[in-house]
């Protein structure tokens, strides 16, 4: 090649990395325009007037959150990317390339939906078609520009290493994943955030005002207080006794300051009584902070027993004995019926007269031992409610988790175990320094499983308990249907959501699920 | 230290016999190695030695006691394992000093013995490691530890070797062999390696089909074969055994189609082999000259293929349909022509019957 050619071939390269760079820095501009817009916007509605509430909410209903992140980022990134491919960096040519290929995917699925609506509308034929049209020659720019780079790709300086070009495979692949995530995980998530930052009702129609509330969702939700108060003193100054000589207190909201009263404070609970003085524990929403101590009581309780029975029938399903598929497929049958329908049928055996089985069962033995004839009506007293449900998970998902660590029993090689038996270990110092060890990483996967399963339980507490005592999600299903309260079931929504994350974190964290 | 009793050991799996009245007794001190093709029953011997194997007749005596119904905790053996069967959540130290720990040594004790057996082992700096960190033949020092920290009476090996590449189950060899007679361990060794066998034990069994063939010290395996089962296994390259016939003064080599005379002159028959009679003519490759003229002892094959193995050399030679493996103590096979001549050492032949047994 001579000095000429090369000269030309120069020249001729610039104006195609020109017009791309001049492309890239378009469209990075545009994110960033995008995003400065959506805040302009926002201060021109504060300078004319509005208050601060309404107009952060009208950014969030307009903008979201995750979006103007999005834009932010993407248009620094592309902005830079634009200075970085001007300069013939060919790491910065194959991102360029890889970005257009995308680019092209996008504004085909864009060409195909807008065709789509445009037949469907049946407008104008020149108005309908013209976004298609303009989506179709965006489409091809793309391609053109991602084809020419790389066919000239040798004119670009630089290297782009094994581990480079493997990353930019990586991003590939997960860019797609990213995007599901953000449309089905993240957005849905951000909106209720948003929700529950206002007063919306639920099927309220679409005129209906929707008033900015701050935080003050997650105040009513959450406020718990811890209050002293004294006795009801009779004519002596002494404490006041009734007929059954329990010391006498007046009502908290009776005693206590304005905002007890004002913020609608009930009693839950009395922590301690030390003579003349109790303790109490008082909330606003005692619902709400009822269905947590429930939840949590549920799931800590549930998952600790079924742990237990897992392992020990995991155990027993492992060795061999004569009968041991039938007996596998036996066991799965309560995991195999619909929770619904389980609850409905412990119902029944927990009626609280004879004609439940339980009491039924337990009538027929007070009968034989001669004793009177009593039956607990399991289903009506508080105290044996949360027992009721904590039985009927444990029949049901006890299976499931006898399963999943018999599939980890599976992979503790047999061969140790006999090594031990020659090392003079004996049965139970096998389980205690082998089986549990080795079956550590299975049991950190099941607890997971099961304690988050546990925390967003629904259906049974919904069929047997309906009103009558609530876990977080039920409780969140009333807040929303019976009383329509959109914006305060969303508060709800997202503190579950915060609370399963700690306890995700927590597990993550103490039993290294992530590292094994 | 232990003598060790078997009586008449049957196992059966199914319809599978596995072992078949096994009787063995051994010394105190000894070095046996149970050798033999697999799914000969030297490994479920060996287990129903150790207790993990319970035995369906038949009885064990170790140190006279009977320990034929006591689990592999109340007989005070230690076994390494083929795949080494190391504890893959412990570190070396804790592998090394488990044998110590269930038994409830003091830490500081179990500490002090783990470290001077692992320094005797070369693996001392290894020991806050994990057996997946380790190589194969670390690993497998690892599990001889484990075998050597408590004093078992009885070791019980169960191809150990197996898993090792060449260099290192020669260097492993070496090192089990020397480790036995330093400790003077009664010792169990099951192998399918005829040369392992051959290096570290004091008595040979071979085993076929649950059965054992033969029992005796490597040297008088090798040299007095029972039967063909036996001179086949033991030795290597394998022992060459020809179809044979003898009639007048002539054996009759029957390879191939046409039967080879070759003159038994210089031979010292066994009497058992009577005028007319089939019979196996077992030859060593070692003990086999390789002629480029015809002789009066000799029989005619081709040159099929040499082979150059440094120190020594095989010439493998085609008679008729088979193929006769000739070992020269030379760095490097000498030219040969294409058509060459054997002669057999007449001082070591062996002479098998039709049913596989030696003829004296």
């Amino acid at each position: 090649m001579d000095y000429s050619s090369t000269a030309r071939a120069r020249t001729s390269i610039s104006t195609q990395v020109y017009l791309i760079a001049g492309l890239m820095l378009l469209l990075g501009v545009g994110a960033l325009w995008l995003f400065v817009t959506g805040i302009t916007d926002a201060l021109m509605h504060r300078a004319a007037g509005a208050d601060f509430g309404a107009v952060l909410l009208r950014y969030l209903h307009v903008n979201g959150i995750i979006l103007p992140l999005i834009e932010l980022g993407l248009g620094l990134y592309l902005i830079r990317l634009a200075a970085r491919f001007l300069r013939r960096d060919l790491r910065a040519a194959m991102w360029v390339r890889q970005l257009l290929l995308w680019g092209v995917v996008a504004s085909t699925v864009f060409v195909v939906q807008a065709l789509g609506s445009a037949l469907a509308t049946q407008m104008a034929a020149t108005e309908a078609y013209m976004i298609p049209v303009i989506g179709v020659i965006l489409a091809l720019t793309l391609t053109y520009a991602y084809l020419w780079i790389g066919s000239n790709i040798e004119k670009f300086e630089g290297q782009e290493t094994l581990a480079e070009s493997s990353a930019r495979f990586a991003w590939n692949l997960l860019v797609p994943t990213l995007l599901v995530l953000v449309f089905v995980a993240l957005r849905p998530l951000e909106k209720t955030f948003i929700a529950s930052l206002t007063d919306q009702r639920f099927a309220a129609g679409a005129d209906a005002e929707v008033n900015f509330v701050g935080f003050d969702n997650y105040a009513k939700l959450l406020g718990v207080r811890w209050d002293l108060v004294q006795c009801t003193t009779d004519d002596t100054g002494a404490c006041a006794v009734d007929e059954s000589g329990a010391t006498v207190f007046p009502r908290a909201r009776d005693v206590l300051d304005e905002t007890y009263r004002d913020l609608r404070y009930r009693e839950i609970s009395t922590w301690l009584t030390l003579g003349g003085t109790k303790l109490i524990f008082s909330a606003r929403d005692t619902n709400f902070i009822g269905s947590i101590g429930n939840t949590l009581m549920f799931t800590v309780v549930s998952v600790t027993i079924e742990l237990i029975l897992g392992i020990f029938i995991a155990m027993v399903i492992n060795s061999k004995f004569p009968g041991r598929g039938l007996m596998r497929a036996a066991m799965l049958v309560p995991w195999a019926i619909p929770t619904v329908v389980s609850a409905k049928l412990w119902t029944v055996i927990l009626r609280d007269n004879s004609s439940g089985i339980l009491n039924a069962g337990i009538n027929l033995i007070q009968r034989t031992l001669g004793l009177p004839e009593e039956s607990i009506a399991w289903l009506a007293r508080p105290e044996t409610q949360i027992i009721a449900m904590i039985a009927i998970d444990v029949w049901k998902t006890t299976p499931f988790m006898a399963l999943i660590l018999l599939a980890g029993l599976q992979t503790i090689p047999a061969d140790i175990y006999e090594a031990a038996d020659v090392d003079g270990a004996n049965r139970i110092t096998q389980f205690l320094r082998l089986t549990i060890p080795l079956l550590r990483p299975t049991i950190a996967v099941a607890l997971v499983f099961r304690t988050l399963d546990a925390v967003r339980v629904f259906d049974v507490f919904q069929v047997v308990l309906a009103q009558k005592q609530y876990s977080m999600a039920t409780y969140n299903y009333y807040t929303l249907t019976n009383s329509q309260q959109l914006g305060y079931a969303s508060a709800v929504g997202v503190v579950i959501f915060v609370i399963i994350l700690l306890f995700t974190v927590a597990y993550v964290r103490i039993l290294g699920v992530s590292a094994e | 230290m232990a003598s060790i009793e078997i009586r008449n050991l049957r196992k059966t799996f199914g319809k599978v016999v596995a072992v078949n009245e096994v009787s063995l007794s051994m010394t105190d001190g000894e070095f046996v190695a149970l050798l033999g093709p697999s799914g000969c029953g030297k490994t479920t011997t060996l287990r129903m030695i150790s207790g993990l194997e319970m035995p369906d007749s038949g009885s064990i005596h170790i140190n006279g006691k009977d320990v034929t119904s006591l689990p592999p905790r109340s007989r005070d053996v230690a076994m390494v394992f083929q795949d080494y069967a190391l504890y893959p959540h412990m570190t070396i130290l804790d592998n090394i000093g488990y044998p110590l720990k269930v038994r409830g040594a003091p830490h500081n004790e179990l500490k002090e013995q783990v470290t001077s057996v692992a320094n005797n082992l070369q693996i001392g700096g290894l020991l806050a490691r994990r057996p997946g960190q380790l190589s194969g033949g670390q690993q497998q020092r690892v599990a001889v530890a484990r075998a050597v920290v408590h004093h078992a009476q009885v070791f019980l090996f169960d191809e150990p070797l197996s898993n090792l590449d060449a260099k290192l189950r020669l260097e492993a060899r070496a090192f089990l062999k020397h480790l036995q007679r330093e400790v003077g361990i009664t010792a169990v060794y099951v192998t399918h390696d005829q040369a392992e066998a051959m290096a570290l034990a004091d008595k040979i069994v071979v085993m076929k089909d649950g059965s054992i063939m033969q029992a005796g010290t490597p040297l008088e395996i090798y040299r007095h074969p029972v039967n063909t089962f036996v001179a086949s296994f033991i030795g290597n390259p394998p022992m060459n055994l020809l179809p044979c016939e003898i009639n007048g003064g002539s054996i009759y080599v029957q390879t191939g189609d046409s039967p080879q005379a070759m003159s038994a002159a210089g031979l010292r028959l066994p009497a058992a082999l009577a005028k007319g009679s089939q019979f196996t003519l077992g030859v060593r490759p070692e003990h086999i000259r390789v002629l480029t003229e015809p002789a009066a002892d000799s029989i005619k094959g081709t040159l099929y293929v040499t082979q150059t193995l440094g120190g020594e050399a095989l010439v493998i030679v085609r008679v008729g349909e088979q193929l006769i493996t000739i070992r020269l103590f030379e760095d490097e096979a000498p030219p040969l022509p294409n058509e060459v001549y054997l002669s057999f050492d007449a001082d070591h032949l062996f002479f098998f019957g039709p049913d596989g047994q030696v003829l004296r």
